[in-house]
C-alpha cells in the first residue's frame, strides 16, 4: 500500500487562513471536579462503577487543568498555536444542568477565555462533550425528550455570555459515542445497553443540535456554528453488489445516521435495514429542526473500515475485513488516505457544507527517555493525514482548518491514563508538561506556515 | 445518501447491474449501462472507491518534463510532433499526461524529484536538454523515459535515432554523390544529440577521408535564426562549401532564406541537407533533402518503455533503443 506523507511543498494547496489548532475536552483535562459548585457529571458516576475503567481512574484531577490553564495556554503559545478547541463543561456554570446559574463557573470560563485573549489563541467551544449534568440523567438522561429542551436553555444562556467574544461553536461532539458507546454497547457513560433507547438518544442530541443552532441564530450572532461527527471512511471488500451494500450499510451505521438527518433532513433509506427499527422519538418537525442549515460540519477521523457482505453476520450482515497492519495503541488501524477519501465523498454527497477537521491524532506508546519522548510514529501518523489534506483541497474540498488531538495526554475515558494521544506528555505524578518530538514537529511546521 | 439499492429501484434492474455498469464491467447490455448511469447522475449517487483502489496506488498519469526557455517550446515542430503520437500511444495503454512547468514560483526551492514525487505521477518522460535537476530523478525509482536523449539510472529507458550514423552515412553519400566541400550547421551543443550529430559528421569525413574546414562547421542552434546566422558566416568565408549539411530541417531552412537573399540558388551553387523531416521539409521551395527520423516509432516505443518501466516495477531492466534513419532525396541536393 502506498503511503504519502508530508512534504513541504504541499503547503502551496493551504489557503493563507487555513486554521491549525489543538483539541481537548473538559472532562478529560480539567480535573478539579469539586471546586467552585461544579455539578457531578455522567461521567463522574459511571467512573464510580466497579470495572468500567481499564485502570480504575477517573477524570477528578486529570491535567489539573482547572488550576494549570495559564500555564498551558503559554505552552501553546510558545509552540505557535494561535487555535484552540475546548469545551465547556455544562455542569460547571449549570450545576443541575437547568434552573441557577453558578456564578463561579461562568468567572472561570470568563477568565479562560481572558488568557486565551492574552496568550493569542483564538476559541473554538464545544458546547458538549459527554459530561452530562448527573441530575439530567436522573431524569432520563438523553432518552428523555426534554433532555434536548433543557441542552438548547443551556446554549442559548452560553451564546449570551459567550457569544460575542467567541466566533465559532460546536454544539456537540461525537454524538454516535453518546449514542452506540454510551447507551448501545455500554462503554461510555451512562453505560446503558439498551438498543431502543440507543435511537431515541441520538435522535434526541440532534434535535438539541437543531434546538441550539435556532438559538444561536435568533440571538443574532456574526460567528459560525456547526457539530463535530466522529467519521470511519469506508470501503467495500470488493466491487461485487453485494460488498458495495453491505459497506454502504455500514457507512449509514458510522457516518450516515447522524449526518444525513443533519445534512439532508432525513434518514436514509436502509435505516430500518441496519438498526432494525426507526427511532420511536421521532416527532413531526423535528427533521426540520435537525437539519438547519449549520456553517460548517466538524470531523473527527481517526481510522477506516474495509468490509464484505456476511450473510451469518449479526452486524448488518457485514464481516470486517479491514488490514491490521498498521495501527495505533488503540488497535485503530491507519490510513491517511481514508481522509482524504472522507472528505472528498462528503463534499461529492453532501455539498458545499464547510469542513474543519476538529480531531484526529493517534495514541502511541509514549515513552519518557531523558526530557524528551520520541514518538516517530505519531509524526509518521499526522505527517500521511496533513498529504491527505494537502490532496483533498487539491481536488477542492472546502477544508477551512485542521486541530490535533489532542494537547496533551489525557483521561482517555475507559482506558484511564493508558492510552496516550497528547503532543505533550504528562508526568501525572508531578503534573509536568514535556512536549513530544510530535510537538516540536507540528510547532515547526505551523512556523513554516507563518512565513 | 441513496443508496446503491435505490438506484436499482430506479432503474428497474438488479443491484449486481449496478454495480456492472458503475466499475465498467463488459458484462452488460449498452443500453441498461447508459440507462443506470443516468439514474446514477439523476440521484446524485457517488460510488466509494472499493478496498482494490487502496493497494493500487497508481495515478495513471505521465508527467512530461521538457526543460525549455527558448520561447519555442512544444512549437518546436519535432518535438510537437513526437509528442502527440507518444500521448495517442499512452493513451491507449490507459494513461494521461501531464505537463511539468519549469521550475516556477511557488515551486523554485522545490527540486523536480520532490514535484513528481508530490504530484504523484507513475513515470516522467522526458524532453530535450538534461540537466543537474535530473540526475536525483534518475537515481530514484520513479519511471523515467528519454526521448531523444540518453538516461541512465535504475528505472530509466531512452529512445533515440541512431544520430552519429545517420549523419555519418550521409557524409558517405554525399562524397560519393560527388560533393567535394561540406560544410556542417550543428545544434547546441550542451544537447547529446547534437552532440552525436556532430561526431557523425567527422567521423564520416575521416572514413572519406576528407579533411574538415573548420570555417565551414557552424552554429545552427535547431533553429530558424541560427540558420540565418550560420548562412550569413558561410557568406562571409572566403570561398564556400557546395553542400551545408545541418543537424535539424529548422536549421537547414534559415539557411535557405537567407541564400535566397543573397541570390544564391540552391541545389545549383550550394545544396543543403536537413535532419528530422518535419512536415515543412516538404512545403519549402525547393523541398529540402533530409534525415528522416521515425518519429512514430521514437513515440511508440517511448511509450511501450514507460509502460514496460512501470508495470514490471522492481524486474524492469534499464532499456535502450536506438532506432533508424532515412535518407529522403529531394529537391535541395543535384542528382547524387
Amino acid at each position: 500500500m502506498g503511503i504519502t506523507l508530508w512534504d513541504d511543498m504541499m503547503k502551496v494547496n493551504f489557503p493563507k487562513d487555513f486554521v491549525w489548532g489543538v483539541a481537548s475536552s473538559s472532562y478529560q483535562i480539567e480535573g478539579g471536579v469539586n471546586k467552585d459548585g461544579r455539578g457531578s457529571t455522567i461521567w463522574d458516576d459511571f467512573c464510580a462503577m466497579p470495572g468500567v475503567i481499564a485502570d480504575g481512574s477517573d477524570g477528578a484531577v486529570a491535567c489539573d487543568h482547572y488550576h494549570r490553564y495559564r500555564e498551558d495556554f503559554a505552552l501553546m503559545q510558545s509552540m505557535g498555536i494561535k487555535h484552540y478547541r475546548f469545551s465547556l463543561a455544562w455542569s460547571r456554570l449549570y450545576p443541575d444542568g437547568d434552573g441557577e446559574l453558578n456564578q463561579a463557573g461562568l468567572t472561570f470560563y470568563t477568565r479562560l477565555l481572558d488568557a486565551l485573549d492574552e496568550y493569542g489563541i483564538e476559541p473554538m467551544v464545544t458546547l458538549y462533550h459527554w459530561d452530562l449534568p448527573s441530575a439530567l440523567q436522573a431524569r432520563g438522561g438523553w432518552a428523555n425528550r426534554e433532555t434536548a429542551y433543557a441542552f438548547a436553555r443551556y446554549a442559548k444562556a452560553v451564546f449570551a455570555f459567550f457569544g460575542h467574544r467567541v466566533r465559532r461553536f460546536i454544539t456537540h461532539n461525537e454524538p454516535w459515542c453518546t449514542a452506540y458507546l454510551g447507551h448501545g454497547i455500554g462503554i461510555h457513560a451512562p453505560g446503558i445497553r439498551n438498543h431502543a433507547q440507543m435511537l431515541d438518544v441520538a435522535h434526541h442530541l440532534m434535535l438539541s443540535h437543531g434546538l441550539a443552532v435556532q438559538a444561536y441564530r435568533a440571538a443574532g450572532f456574526a460567528g459560525e456554528i456547526g457539530i463535530t461527527l466522529n467519521l470511519n471512511q469506508v470501503y467495500p471488500e470488493t466491487e461485487r453488489a453485494e460488498d458495495i451494500l453491505a459497506a454502504e450499510r455500514i457507512g449509514v451505521f458510522h457516518n450516515g445516521w447522524f449526518l444525513d438527518p443533519i445534512l439532508k433532513g432525513s434518514y436514509s433509506s436502509l435505516f430500518g435495514e441496519v438498526f432494525g427499527k426507526m427511532p420511536a422519538a421521532i416527532q413531526e418537525g423535528d427533521l426540520e429542526v435537525i437539519a438547519q442549515p449549520i456553517d460548517f460540519l466538524g470531523i473527527n477521523y481517526y481510522s477506516y473500515s474495509v468490509v464484505a457482505h456476511d450473510e451469518n453476520s449479526a452486524h448488518a450482515k457485514t464481516r470486517n475485513v479491514t488490514p491490521h497492519d498498521r495501527v495505533t495503541d488503540m488497535d485503530w488501524p491507519i490510513l491517511g488516505q481514508g481522509l482524504r477519501d472522507l472528505l472528498i465523498d462528503l463534499h461529492q454527497t453532501y455539498g458545499k457544507v464547510p469542513l474543519y477537521i476538529t480531531e484526529n491524532g493517534c495514541a502511541q506508546i509514549d515513552r519518557l527517555e531523558g526530557d524528551r519522548v520520541h514518538d516517530i510514529s505519531r509524526i509518521n501518523y499526522l505527517s500521511e493525514h496533513f498529504a491527505a489534506l494537502s490532496d483533498a483541497l487539491l481536488q477542492g474540498v472546502p477544508l477551512l482548518g485542521y486541530y490535533a488531538w489532542t494537547f496533551m495526554d489525557n483521561f482517555e475515558w475507559g482506558y484511564g491514563y493508558t492510552k496516550t494521544f497528547g503532543l505533550v506528555y504528562v508526568d501525572w505524578a508531578t503534573q509536568t508538561r514535556i512536549p513530544k518530538d510530535s510537538a516540536f514537529w507540528y510547532a515547526e511546521l505551523l512556523r513554516s506556515f507563518d512565513h | 445518501m441513496p443508496s446503491i439499492r435505490d438506484v436499482a429501484e430506479r432503474a428497474g434492474v438488479s443491484i449486481t447491474a449496478v454495480s456492472r455498469a458503475l466499475n465498467d464491467y463488459p458484462d452488460i447490455n449498452a443500453d441498461t449501462k447508459a440507462r443506470i448511469l443516468r439514474v446514477v447522475e439523476e440521484m446524485r449517487y457517488y460510488p466509494k472507491a472499493s478496498a482494490r483502489s487502496l493497494v493500487m496506488n497508481k495515478s495513471n498519469i505521465i508527467g512530461v518534463y521538457y526543460p525549455t526557455r527558448d520561447g519555442i517550446g512544444f512549437q518546436q515542430p519535432f518535438i510537437g510532433t513526437m509528442l502527440d503520437i507518444f500521448k495517442d500511444e499512452i493513451g491507449k495503454l490507459g494513461y494521461d499526461l501531464m505537463i511539468l512547468g519549469n521550475s516556477t514560483a511557488p515551486f523554485d526551492s522545490f527540486s523536480l524529484f520532490e514535484r513528481v514525487k508530490h504530484r504523484e505521477v507513475d513515470g516522467v518522460v522526458l524532453l530535450g536538454k538534461t540537466d543537474e535537476t535530473i540526475k536525483q530523478l534518475a537515481e530514484s525509482n520513479v519511471p523515467l523515459v528519454g526521448i531523444d536523449h540518453f538516461v541512465t539510472g535504475p528505472r530509466c529507458g531512452s529512445v533515440t535515432s541512431e544520430n552519429r550514423r545517420a549523419v555519418h552515412d550521409a557524409v558517405e553519400r554525399l562524397v560519393r554523390g560527388g560533393y567535394q566541400r561540406i560544410a556542417f550547421a550543428h545544434g547546441p551543443l550542451d544537447l547529446p544529440v547534437a552532440v552525436e550529430r556532430l561526431q557523425g559528421f567527422y567521423s564520416g569525413m575521416a572514413a572519406m577521408g576528407r579533411a574538415v574546414e573548420r570555417a565551414w562547421v557552424v552554429d545552427g542552434s535547431f533553429s530558424l535564426e541560427g540558420g540565418v546566422a550560420s548562412a550569413k558566416a558561410l557568406l562571409a568565408c572566403a570561398s564556400m562549401p557546395d553542400v551545408v549539411l545541418c543537424a535539424a530541417d529548422i536549421t537547414a531552412i534559415g539557411i535557405m532564406q537567407e541564400f535566397f537573399r543573397s541570390g544564391i540558388s540552391i541545389p545549383d551553387d550550394v545544396s543543403l541537407v536537413g535532419f528530422d523531416d518535419i512536415a515543412a521539409a516538404s512545403y519549402v521551395y525547393p523541398p529540402l533533402t533530409t534525415i528522416r527520423q521515425d518519429v512514430n516509432g521514437l513515440g511508440k516505443r517511448a511509450a511501450q518503455m514507460m509502460v514496460d518501466l512501470i508495470e514490471g516495477g522492481s524486474d524492469a531492466f534499464p532499456m535502450h533503443y536506438v532506432l533508424p534513419t532515412e535518407f529522403i532525396v529531394r529537391n535541395s541536393t543535384r542528382n547524387m
